[in-house]
């Protein structure tokens, strides 16, 4: 007689937005796997279309709050490209900061308010607060230093304004970035008793299971979260221009959100442990510590250590975020900076290492500065396959070790879905037709 | 320092969630009483340290799922706020509630703060621009509604402010 076990998460809690986990299971056999993208459908590629080039930043920052930075940034670099704007140093540093302000904003956020409660056995951060006060207070206050580096750059704490196509309408003054300096170089050895924190946590093994890495390769020999080629670690790597050799979108009929895959049909990971995993041997100063710390014997094909090199990250945009300030420093004040440029039709991509993982923007306008088309790949889209193939695997081996019950499946599920520190908001943008 | 700062947090490109900027552009129609600010959060109620300038009180508008017709205008007051439990219904990661604790657990210097919420009960929550018939109806009542309390309170502390000057002035003559 057939027995029929489903494990039904409706509404995933402690992620970004609105998702779902159903599993069914069929005789010890998983049959069915389903990450449920449930949020509305967004339209924001749609609503760009016919848009003035100059209002695309308004519209796709809104995608969601936590990543709005990097759609910010990304979107103008697509822009520039497809207007032949070239980046100056200055504007180069100062989106770079931005997007370590980001960084640190975001992981501090999922690590502990959505991600570290199930390993120390809390179901909430304040319940956490409890036994860990100071941890869970300095915790915040990591987030809100990422946020005040993305209002001093772009001139709010979300949703920037101050970020132009060529460049800034206002440029920070030196006594504005002193102060971003100091304050940055304190947060290390905050985030550093959090690596100790960690450190002491045991990694589950449940989610173990052979992954392909992807991530930009950086602009220089540095552990960086701009480059011009997508790597993975299986040895491919094309020129972000040609992104769409490699990253396969597809649809899926239990989702409003796209499903990537690699050409080669491989599911693939993005996000921290990606970059740890193809460029950590670059971390350096205390960054390279906290790896080392977490990470003893190296990456370790795990999602659930995705969360722990968030952890490096956030240590690491630090150490650049004070080394940013720095260059800014060694350069001239100056009120505000863009570059000159006439509007021609053309057509851009960029792709940058946001909290998540690789994210594209491509545009196509035309000689009236009007967008003509527009595509957006975000991180969590392209984890969505490979989060279902580790549920699959995860579920199949649970079952298999026997003794666990529907509510400890549960959880461990949606540690995994968690790990990936999903944002569900930024991940919806197709039409159902039926 | 006392004051009030309101802030309207939602998204206006995600249909009734942008009840909150709603509000505040409705109050942004005015020129704001003295102590006053008023302010569009975005989207995320985290930041909100980032716009708190010392204000003792901390006015929030925003869309609230409570199962109730849409249109609905919930008011919390401070205790009955901070005292909800977490939910996974927010439009925003964290509920409300959590995030509030969080940011006063976080920032001592805001622990004297007292919050009050406008919640709107929405129809719409995708991808879409404009507010549904009833959010939007709420948004006006809701604005005429702070308005009035606001002005109430900046006289309030005027005629405290006045009390003060009288004191100040017989103790020089």
């Amino acid at each position: 007689m057939t027995t029929t076990r489903t494990i039904s998460i409706p509404h995933l809690g402690r992620v970004e937005g609105h998702g779902g986990i159903f599993v069914k299971v069929v005789d010890q056999t998983v049959s069915e796997v389903n990450m449920d993208i449930h949020e509305g459908s967004r339209y924001y590629e749609a609503l760009l279309v016919g848009k003035h080039f100059l209002e695309v930043q308004g519209i796709i920052t809104r995608v969601c709050a936590i990543c709005s930075a990097n759609h910010t940034v990304t979107a103008l670099q697509a822009l520039e490209s497809a207007l032949g704007i070239p980046q100056s140093p200055r504007v180069h540093t100062l989106r770079g900061l931005m997007l370590q302000g980001a960084a640190i904003e975001s992981h501090a956020l999922h690590v502990f308010a959505l991600a570290l409660p199930d390993f120390l056995g809390f179901d909430s951060v304040m319940t956490m607060a409890a036994k860990y006060p100071d941890e869970v207070a300095a915790a915040l206050r990591l987030k809100q230093l990422g946020n005040k580096v993305q209002a001093l750059i772009g001139g709010r704490a979300v949703h920037p304004i101050n970020t132009l196509v060529g460049g800034f309408g206002k440029v920070p003054s030196h006594r504005d970035l002193e102060r971003l300096r100091g304050e940055l170089a304190a947060g290390i050895d905050v985030a550093m008793s959090f690596v100790r924190l960690a450190a002491t946590i045991p990694g589950p093994d449940f989610a173990a299971r052979p992954t392909v890495f992807v991530a930009l390769r950086p602009y220089d020999d540095r552990y960086r979260f701009r480059g011009n080629s997508i790597c993975t670690s299986t040895g491919e790597e094309v020129p972000v221009a040609s992104y769409r050799d490699i990253v396969r979108e597809f649809t899926v009929e239990h989702s409003h959100a796209k499903h990537s895959a690699l050409a080669s049909g491989s599911t693939y990971q993005v996000g921290s442990l990606a970059r740890l995993a193809l460029w950590g041997d670059r971390l350096e100063g205390r960054a390279r510590e906290a790896f080392q710390m977490l990470l003893p014997n190296g990456v370790v094909d795990n999602v659930l250590y995705n969360n722990w090199a968030q952890l490096v990250e956030i240590v690491f945009g630090l150490e650049a975020g004070v080394e940013a300030c720095d260059e800014l420093l060694g350069m001239d004040e100056v009120a505000r900076e863009q570059a000159e440029y006439t509007v021609r039709a053309g057509r851009g991509v960029s792709a940058t290492e946001v909290p998540r993982g690789t994210l594209f923007h491509e545009y196509e306008i035309d000689d009236d500065g009007l967008v003509l088309a527009a595509n957006v790949i975000t991180p969590t889209a392209q984890n969505l396959a490979n989060t279902e193939r580790d549920l699959r695997h995860a579920t199949e081996r649970l079952l298999a070790a026997g003794g666990v019950n529907d509510a400890q499946l549960r959880l461990n599920l949606e540690m995994i879905a968690r790990a990936y520190d999903p944002c569900i908001s930024c991940s919806v943008h197709v039409v159902r037709v039926n | 320092m006392s004051g009030v700062l309101v802030l309207g947090f939602g998204n206006p490109l995600v249909g009734d969630d942008g009840a909150g900027p709603a509000v505040v552009r409705e109050l942004a129609d005015h020129c704001p009483p003295a102590g006053i600010r008023i302010e569009d959060g975005g989207t995320d109620v985290l930041t909100l340290p980032s716009w708190w300038q010392g204000e003792t009180e901390l006015w929030i508008i925003d869309a609230v799922r409570a199962g109730a017709q849409p249109g609905t205008i919930h008011r919390l007051d401070h205790d009955t706020i901070l005292s909800l439990p977490q939910t996974t219904a927010s439009l925003h990661h964290l509920s409300i509630p959590e995030c509030l604790r969080w940011i006063v657990h976080a920032f001592p210097e805001m622990r004297a703060v007292r919050f009050r919420l406008w919640g709107i009960e929405p129809a719409v929550i995708s991808a879409s621009s404009g507010l549904s018939e009833p959010v939007a109806e709420a948004v006006g009542q809701v604005a005429s509604e702070l308005w009035s309390a606001l002005s109430a309170s900046s006289a309030d502390r005027e005629g405290s402010s006045t009390a003060d000057d009288n004191d100040s002035s017989d103790r020089f003559s």
